[in-house]
């Protein structure tokens, strides 16, 4: 199962591939979707065996949050500062992506890619979508927070507390721009991997 | 060149710093120099920088360390003129970014794990409190994509001028030997080993 779970996070198997082996057809069938990305989800969130998994995992949200973005930039929804800030933000969230992926190539490894779809909400107006944005950034700092302590590389460590801040910006802008209190609590909560693929895992679907 | 020989030492550096960002918020407030949500920030941010002030106290002191002591008085005239809006917020967002800035360059230091996703949970919060002032300033809240952390080294030489005693008034009479300046503890303690 170990190895199942790195060869996802390295990109080498679909979901669908490797559920299909884990649960037999008639069980993937019988089970809806949103609960396998979590249970399948959870399993690799017990294990992050090392610090290219760990940019991977983290490649997976920026790419989530790189296209959220842009796509929220082409809904043509948002307006003034609203959307001063998306273009700026979501042009950092694409370096983010660029520079893990490149990072993981010089490494030999294989980056997770962009998907073709995600379940984000209906970009109907502005307030939806900069809430939603809102709520990717939050998740971002706290999974960035919440997987510090598992990076072995001191190198790797400052590169990610370097995005991790940034998130951080984005996150308090858009509270604001969202109608909340820009920074609520003295201490950004920091997400288990566990609590970020519950966030997450819908949005990434199946 | 400063080293840190355990997390404690870590811990009082950034105790040092938000000692130093507790005690200027404090004054920036009593300046009275902002109105509405302006204000709101600069009371709320205030009372996280003490809130981290006295975690960071009582973990050391659970570690089994001692604190740094706060400095009696700082020379807060080192950051310039504070007798307008914009001058304060210039202010507040140069220690704020320098506070992110030196959290992420402390990070790699820290050994506990649990010590560094506390240290990480401060750091973000520093980061977004410089963002919403830089962006009262009109300028770009992250203004890089990955943002750049400073060397304890380089954090000291920035708030040095602060831990100063201010210039002694010029008087006839021969100065007395001096005595220790606020923050030289802080000076001591990060030039040891």
């Amino acid at each position: 199962m170990e190895d199942r779970i790195l060869r996802i996070v390295h990109g080498e198997l679909s979901r669908r591939s490797l559920l299909k082996g884990a649960l037999g057809a008639a069980a993937l069938a019988a089970m809806p979707i949103s609960s396998i990305a979590f249970s399948e989800a959870q399993a690799l969130a017990a294990n992050l065996p090392d610090d290219f998994a760990i940019l991977n995992f983290a490649l997976t949200l920026e790419h989530l949050e790189d296209v959220a973005y842009r796509q929220a930039i082409a809904s043509g929804k948002l307006t003034g500062k609203n959307q001063q800030y998306a273009q700026m933000f979501g042009d950092q969230e694409h370096q983010h992506v660029v520079l893990i992926t490149g990072a993981l190539q010089q490494a030999g490894q294989t980056p997770v890619a962009e998907q073709a779809h995600y379940n984000f909400p209906a970009y109907t107006d502005e307030h939806t979508i900069i809430d939603f944005l809102r709520v990717l950034e939050e998740t971002g700092v706290g999974a960035y927070s919440g997987a510090a302590q598992f990076i072995k590389d001191k190198g790797i460590l400052t590169v990610a507390g370097g995005i991790q801040q940034v998130e951080a910006r984005h996150t308090a802008i858009l509270r604001r721009q969202d109608g909340m209190a820009p920074v609520p609590t003295a201490f950004e909560k920091a997400l288990t991997p566990d609590m970020v693929l519950a966030a997450a895992g819908p949005i990434l679907g199946a | 060149m400063v080293t840190f020989n355990n997390d404690i030492d870590v811990l009082n550096y950034a105790l040092t710093l938000e000692q130093f960002e507790a005690a200027l918020y404090k004054v920036l407030i009593g300046a009275n120099l902002l109105t509405g949500v302006e204000a709101q920030y600069l009371t709320t941010f205030g009372a996280q920088e003490q809130a981290h002030v006295d975690t960071l106290t009582q973990v050391i002191g659970q570690l089994g360390g001692t604190p740094v002591t706060q400095p009696t008085s700082y020379n807060f005239a080192a950051a310039g003129p504070i007798t307008n809006r914009d001058q304060l917020i210039a202010v507040v967002t140069m220690v704020e970014d320098l506070g992110a800035s030196a959290y992420l360059g402390a990070a790699g230091y820290i050994q506990s794990r649990d010590l560094l996703t506390a240290a990480v949970t401060i750091h973000a919060v520093e980061a977004e409190h410089a963002s919403i002032f830089r962006d009262l300033q009109g300028l770009a809240p992250a203004p890089d994509a990955v943002a750049k952390g400073r060397t304890p080294d380089e954090v000291l030489a920035m708030v040095m001028p602060f831990l100063a005693a201010p210039a002694p008034t010029p008087t006839p009479a021969p100065a007395p030997a001096p005595a220790a300046t606020p923050g030289s503890h802080f000076i001591r303690r990060l030039g040891d080993g």
